[in-house]
């Protein structure tokens, strides 16, 4: 039986043209691209190729894109390493001026339904004392507001990182209003050194990238994480934007690759995968078309599923990634329709494929005010380009009986 | 047929969902993640330091059946026989059930046995409900033990209205035999569930496992309580109890003389003989006639109020009845309550012992949840929180070797006294 892949927020397939290219630098381009010989410029070559590429779709220049493991480390790299770097800077502030000042911890906002890469960074770092952190809560839709945000911000706040598509929900951030806000913000306070008394805007935008303005300068932002394997690009390759001018602490150390932001030999094949696929999805026209279709799919699908009694849609459908369907089910357990669907070759999830496989209710729908038993009967369907309408039949076909089949199972006790 | 087996990452489940497999049924992998203590080191539950283990000491654990280690064992093993493998998280239920259940228990100076509530709760409920809503027909899993099915005639006009009844044997290797922690069972769970190695030696599983080449072949047996490390289940208790139950106090005799001093009464278990000190006692009445006929004292109960553990001598410690409650019956209790030809085994190691059973006489009304067992000789530490099983004789199994060995759980419940 064919499998019906409905789980693209997870991961996707490598694009066949992105693997062909791909291809090469695993054995004839093997090259280093730190090295002198024609090997390895064979191969700084193929880096600096896809980084322009990726520049081009940003709207920045080839020097602000770091290349990174994925997007975990991206985030990880954009919370810590501004924090770590304010730090500092404070530090040498005082040393200067010659004055103890207290209460300078930095302040992070965030929001509660981050994914969990920026959520236990932030996390980390008020356990360790280092910063005072707002977690900012969505409303009811599934959506961070602008205004929250702005009540949030203290003096000493320095970065704000809300994502642009939930992964769970699907639900769109304003992410260009809060980057405006924060601008504004910027602006009334006199700024002497750039990296001092300023707020950086982060967004992760790893599950937004295939249908969304990926603009930075029309976002407004300063860091942006992306992943390579959200758009059919290979696992293991992501990248931070970093606006020019913006410091960070260093993470990984040992050498100068990345501008010196990120040390380690560069992940040619990855990166060279990665502009490939970000290449295909620039071409804007075909991009549209595949959104328009994409979406009268998920619109099936969502008002299909809505016709099982006691169902419900989780997050904003407006303000939706057109290819997120995330419905609850009360009184049938999330995880046990998931395997269900999988015994008929549906691969779905019932959130993040980070936290499945775990009964605890999940983070987001609780934020969004869920109580814990409507977050247990969740499924989460993520469409692709290769989603087709028999496959959303088929979904439809088979979803009611397993429902109706949890729904009336008896105790055994 | 379409089957679940749960799979420990130990050998037995490993071969169990061998022979299924080749038997031909259509299989699905499912591993149970239970709750284990966070301050155990391998559980990636502590960074740095703990306040519990100030020297930076943290407990180890290994062959523990929901770590990490176990986990890719059984996926390996779902992995090598190619069927689809999930993971169900049981953490919140098993904390809820089992961990509480444990240390409730222990609050109340009795010893739980969580495995028996494990079974009934977690694997044969929880479990066992999961593999039923993927679509499996039954669960198997790798326990020493026996289902057998017999078809009981309700109408004898009417053979068509017979009732298949399920009877709970032992596992034909009473080495391994796991019967004694699957009593709370019932009709419903019994009917669901498989125990493919019920009719088979440990040896020849291990052998088996080596045959097939599973990838769990030489793992050593783990038989520890699963949710904490440490080697000695006070330290866990002392983690997680109030330090009130390990405060010293006096020990005194069944009169009420006190005769030494206790370490806390949750260093104690009914039978125990160990940190039982009378010699300072002793020594301040400077009463050396005492210490020449000095006779082992063993603890024979408690007495919480006064943070008082009372001690006996060897006579005290055998009990000749006890009262169960929470009880289980597999079958209809009124006809166990009758039957003469009865035996009980009041821990997992003890060897059965023939027994009487009586409604419990201090019960005026509802005597249906506690009964009286007294046993056809004295038996030795009845430990209130322990269960007791009540065996009887296979009827197959008798004609099939001429000989009656008490080899069918009837059922059985909780010591209470």
């Amino acid at each position: 039986m064919k499998k019906i892949y409905l789980d693209h927020a997870a991961t996707t397939l490598v694009d066949d043209n992105v693997l062909k290219k791909m291809l090469p630098y695993f054995s004839d381009k093997f090259g280093n691209p730190s090295s002198i010989h024609g090997l390895g410029q064979e191969a700084r070559f193929a880096v600096d190729e896809a980084r322009r590429k990726i520049a081009e779709f940003l709207n920045c220049k080839t020097e602000e894109i770091i290349f990174t493991s994925g997007g975990s480390e991206s985030d990880n790299l954009a919370i810590r390493g501004i924090i770590e770097n304010q730090i500092s800077k404070i530090k040498m502030q005082n040393d200067r001026v010659k004055i103890e000042k207290e209460n300078q911890k930095p302040h992070i906002i965030t929001s509660v339904f981050e994914h969990h890469a920026v959520l236990q960074s932030v996390k980390e770092l008020e356990e360790e004392g280092k910063i005072e952190a707002t977690y900012v809560k969505p409303n009811r839709d599934g959506i961070i507001e602008v205004a929250d945000v702005e009540a949030a911000i203290k003096k000493n706040t320095v970065l704000v990182s809300i994502m642009y598509v939930n992964n769970e929900i699907g639900t769109v951030q304003p992410i260009r209003e809060i980057g405006k806000m924060i601008e504004k913000q910027n602006q009334k306070s006199k700024i002497k050194d750039q990296n001092i008394g300023r707020i950086f805007f982060h967004t992760d935008a790893v599950q937004a990238a295939e249908y969304f303005e990926m603009n930075v300068d029309y976002l407004h932002v300063d860091l942006l994480t992306l992943s390579a394997h959200k758009i059919y690009g290979p696992k293991g390759v992501g990248l931070l934007y970093l606006r020019d001018g913006v410091e960070i602490k260093q993470q990984i150390v040992g050498g100068g690759q990345e501008y010196k932001k990120r040390a380690g030999t560069e992940n040619v094949a990855g990166i060279v995968g990665f502009g490939k696929a970000v290449e295909i999805l620039n071409n804007k026209s075909k991009i549209i078309n595949n959104k328009n279709g994409i979406e009268n799919l998920r619109n099936g699908l969502i008002d299909g599923l809505l016709k099982i009694p006691n169902s419900f849609l989780n997050g904003s459908r407006e303000f939706r990634s057109p290819a997120n369907v995330n419905i609850s089910f009360l009184n049938a357990e999330g995880e046990s329709i998931l395997l269900n669907l999988d015994m008929e070759n549906i691969a779905a999830s019932t959130g993040s494929a980070c936290t499945s496989g775990s009964l605890e209710p999940s983070h987001v729908l609780i934020s969004m005010g869920l109580h814990p038993e409507q977050c247990h009967g969740s499924i989460r369907f993520t469409l692709g380009r290769s989603t087709t309408k028999a496959e959303i039949g088929k979904v439809l076909e088979v979803m009611p009986k397993i429902v109706e089949k949890l729904r009336n199972m008896s105790p055994m006790k | 047929m379409k089957l679940a087996i749960a799979l420990s990452g130990g050998v037995d489940s490993a071969v169990a969902a061998k022979i299924l497999k080749d038997y031909g049924h259509d299989l699905v992998g499912l591993f149970l993640k239970l709750w284990s203590d966070p301050t155990s080191s391998a559980q990636g539950g502590l960074r740095g330091t703990s306040p519990l283990f100030p020297d930076g000491k943290t407990c180890r654990r290994d062959n523990h059946c929901c770590d990490y280690q176990a986990l890719e064992d059984a996926r390996a093993v779902a992995a090598k026989l190619n069927i689809p493998f999930y993971v169900i998280n049981a953490k919140s239920e098993f904390k809820k059930a089992v961990v509480d259940y444990f240390l409730t228990e222990y609050q109340n100076l009795r010893t739980p046995n969580p495995c028996i509530i494990c079974n009934e709760k977690i694997k044969f409920d929880l479990l066992l409900k999961k593999a039923l809503a993927i679509g499996c027909e039954k669960l198997a899993t790798g326990h020493y033990a026996r289902i057998n099915q017999r078809s009981k005639i309700k109408d004898q006009n009417d053979k068509s209205k017979s009732k298949k009844e399920y009877h709970l044997l032992k596992g034909v290797d009473e080495t391994k035999d796991q019967s004694y922690m699957l009593y709370r069972l019932n009709q419903n769970q019994l009917a669901k569930i498989l125990f493919p190695l019920g009719e088979m030696k440990k040896i020849d599983v291990r052998k088996l496992a080596i045959k097939y080449n599973l990838p769990v072949k030489e793992k050593p047996e783990s038989q520890e309580i699963c949710f904490f490390a440490d080697k000695d289940y006070r330290n866990f208790l002392r983690r997680y109890l109030p330090e009130k139950f390990f405060l010293p106090g006096e020990i005194v005799d069944i009169e009420g003389n006190v005769v030494g001093q206790h370490q806390g009464l949750l260093n104690y278990t009914i039978g125990q003989r160990k940190l039982i000190d009378q010699k300072s006692k002793i020594k301040n009445q400077n009463d050396k006639s005492k210490i020449k006929d000095k006779k082992p004292l063993y603890v024979v109960g408690f007495n919480q109020e006064k943070n008082q553990l009372i001690v006996g001598g060897n006579n005290e410690v055998f009990k000749k009845e006890m009262i169960v409650n929470s009880l289980n019956f597999i079958h209809n209790s009124e006809f166990i309550i009758q039957n003469s030809n009865l035996s009980v085994k009041i821990r997992y190691r003890h060897s059965e012992v023939t027994c009487k059973i009586t409604s419990h006489p201090e019960l005026v009304e509802g005597s249906s949840d506690n009964i009286k067992v007294i046993f056809a000789e004295p038996q030795r530490a009845i430990t209130p929180g322990q269960s007791a099983v009540i065996y009887g004789r296979s009827p197959s199994r008798e004609a099939r070797f001429g000989r009656a060995k008490w080899d069918e759980v009837l059922g059985g419940g909780i010591i209470e006294s």
